[in-house]
């Protein structure tokens, strides 16, 4: 288990490197997949800039509004560099808020720029989960399979690898499945579609699952919601019962092959 | 793909997917904490150690209050930024939080030096081989772990904590203000 990183004679949080590395990586790739559908590149960028600011501002806020007894006495500590103090996943949902108001403004075509960053978003997510497999974090249930990993005083399912395998995986199906002429969204929903579905099956071996009543795993019942809504709204597009959105796609010639 | 084809495969995506999340529940039985380790929701590593003014003090002294095991060392820049922000959160809550401050491996002169300084009153335990750091796992400095009234790891930091974080961490396991 590696929670830090040496860096010289410092250290580096293991999960706050990963973040790091797949914020990066996912970018870079969405950069270079703008470049490809005749987006600006820059927006990528721009967008991810914003919505990281706007979580990490909001997280904070939030927390301090739902811990408010303890920043009464001293309020300047909600300026602290302290990463505990995030409420992370309410500021996340603000992040995205942010990044939607972005592309309208800009009025970016949404549905083709989602395709732009749906391969270096999965890439992001196999990141964030080798990260975690290094840290200890969101670890797997006791098992006997030959190839578990010994943690916390058990053998143990490495559910974070079998996580970013999925991802990978997913990564390269939507890159070949990029190729092909596509309805705009259709590589979004794709890998929305494959990660939830990757999600649905290996959080059945997670061994820190949040429950809800009844014992139902949290990710997995909105991994499933999620999975089905992008079936849905992806069969419209596969079935040929919706019109191409051709008026705001850029031409086939446009398009040029993946590097 | 027609879009009756289509509906019957999501059809059969739902099905399977939700009989896959049923049969995979949690059980209600599952005994959620049973393993010792030094990682959040597992029970926290039992220990006793030294403390600076040579009483005998161990992690189960604590049980029945919310406990704070904070590694740290005299020569570390961000163990000192928190430790003033640690015995003001212990002087507020002291009837029913226990701070239980372990140096690694220093001498007994240099921890003395220190509590003096930080007017610290919280007992300083004293891990003179890093067994206990070894224990915990501890890799980098200062390391901080929450312990609730079962002795049950809630919460862990690495890095310096301010005061804000520990009320919150505090409140959360169920602190009287």
């Amino acid at each position: 288990m590696y929670p830090v990183i040496p860096i010289g004679p410092a250290t580096i949080q293991t999960a706050i490197a990963a973040l790091i590395v797949a914020i990066w990586l996912g970018t870079t790739i969405a950069e270079r997949e703008c470049g490809r559908r005749a987006l600006n590149g820059d927006d990528a960028w721009s967008v991810v800039m914003l919505a990281a600011a706007v979580t990490v501002v909001a997280a904070r806020l939030i927390y301090a509004l739902q811990n408010f007894p303890a920043y009464e006495s001293d309020w300047i500590e909600i300026f602290a560099l302290t990463p505990g103090t995030l409420s992370l996943d309410a500021g996340l949902v603000c992040g995205l808020i942010a990044a939607y108001a972005y592309v309208q403004h800009r009025r970016v075509p949404l549905a083709r720029f989602a395709d732009a960053f749906a391969p270096g978003a999965l890439v992001a997510l196999a990141v964030l989960a080798l990260g975690q497999f290094l840290s200890g974090d969101a670890y797997g249930a006791p098992t006997k399979v030959p190839w578990a990993v010994n943690l916390y005083g058990e053998t143990r399912h490495p559910v974070q690898l079998y996580d970013a395998f999925a991802a990978l995986l997913g990564f390269v199906l939507a890159r070949r499945w990029a190729r092909r002429r596509l309805t705009d969204g259709t590589l979004a929903l794709f890998a929305a579609a494959w990660y939830s579905a990757a999600r649905v099956l290996i959080d059945a071996f997670r061994g820190n699952a949040a429950v809800l009543p009844g014992g139902y795993r949290t990710t997995q019942v909105i991994a499933l919601g999620v999975l089905i809504a992008a079936l849905w709204l992806l069969g419209k597009s596969v079935t040929g019962n919706e019109r191409p959105a051709t008026e705001s796609r850029p031409p086939s010639s446009v398009l040029r092959p993946p590097p | 793909m027609n879009r009756f084809t289509w509906s019957v495969l999501m059809a059969v995506v739902a099905i399977v997917g939700s009989g896959w999340v049923y049969l995979t529940r949690v059980p209600s039985d599952a005994e959620t904490v049973a393993r010792v380790a030094a990682h959040v929701d597992f029970r926290a590593p039992a220990f006793t150690l030294t403390a600076l003014d040579g009483k005998s003090i161990s992690l189960n002294d604590g049980r029945g209050k919310i406990v704070l095991v904070n590694f740290w060392a005299t020569w570390c820049p961000p163990c000192r930024s928190e430790m003033p922000d640690i015995q003001a959160a212990y002087l507020a809550h002291r009837s029913e939080f226990i701070v239980l401050a372990i140096n690694q491996s220093e001498s007994d002169e240099a921890v003395k030096q220190f509590a003096d300084e930080f007017h610290l009153t919280f007992p300083l335990l004293l891990d003179r081989d890093g067994a206990v750091s070894r224990q915990f796992q501890v890799q980098a400095l200062p390391t901080s772990f929450f312990i609730d009234r079962a002795g049950v790891i809630r919460a862990a930091n690495l890095g310096p904590m301010n005061r804000a974080y520990l009320e919150a961490q505090i409140a959360a396991l169920g602190a009287t203000r």
